[in-house]
């Protein structure tokens, strides 16, 4: 599946049953977030990556250091499953 | 995940991927079982990495109740009862712990395009272009 139809897919399964309310209750949230300046203090290219450690699905623990010692490391943040 | 996809090109480029959210070890297990992931999602409990990061937010009142209703108990799903998220990212860090490529968006709807992430790789090692 393209990213695009995944997003179309995403979206759908997102907003799908959600009433007129529910919808602009989340829009505005994202809209809101969008003008806060949250967004003015994500870390950017050329700044120094926190490091972490975090437990992976089997509660066994992930450095960072370790992760990026072979090669370039990919981190991805996401909200969640539902 | 449009993630997995590119998984064979992250190998042959000589990266490793990991995908980080604050649910609970049980939520990353049924998601690896259920879409055959093989990467690793790790847990990011009350969103501190995020926040170090700079993306944890707080969700407004409205939102927070709205969730309950549908229903999505973040405090049960997440283990933590700070009703935080993190703003949807990615990034490239290299051996050295630099970011080279920064990608986000408040927008839950929407997800950076795999294949940028995957020329910002190709430019931090030529060597193995895939």
């Amino acid at each position: 599946m393209s990213l695009k139809a995944e997003l179309k897919t995403l979206r759908a399964r997102l907003e799908a049953n959600r009433s007129p309310e529910a919808l602009a209750i989340m829009h505005r949230a994202v809209e809101d977030l969008r003008k806060s300046g949250t967004t003015d203090r994500i870390l950017r290219v050329g700044d120094r990556a926190p490091d972490f450690r975090l437990p992976n699905a089997n509660e066994e623990l992930m450095d960072s250091r370790v992760l990026r010692a072979g090669g370039p490391l990919v981190v991805t943040f996401y909200r969640g499953r539902w | 995940m449009a993630l997995q996809a590119i998984q064979p090109d992250l190998a042959a480029l000589g990266a490793s991927l990991v995908a980080i959210s604050p649910q609970l070890p049980e939520h990353n297990r049924e998601l690896i079982r259920t879409r055959h992931l093989t990467f690793e999602i790790l847990t990011d409990r009350g969103n501190e990495v995020a926040s170090r990061f700079g993306l944890r937010f707080v969700l407004p009142d409205d939102l927070h109740k709205l969730y309950l209703t549908f229903p999505l108990d973040l405090e049960k799903f997440n283990g933590d009862a700070s009703w935080t998220l993190p703003i949807p990212a990615r990034f490239v860090i290299d051996q050295q712990g630099l970011i080279r490529y920064a990608e986000s968006d408040p927008d839950y709807t929407t997800r950076p395009e795999p294949d940028d992430t995957l020329a910002a790789l190709r430019t931090l090692s030529p060597a193995r272009r895939a």
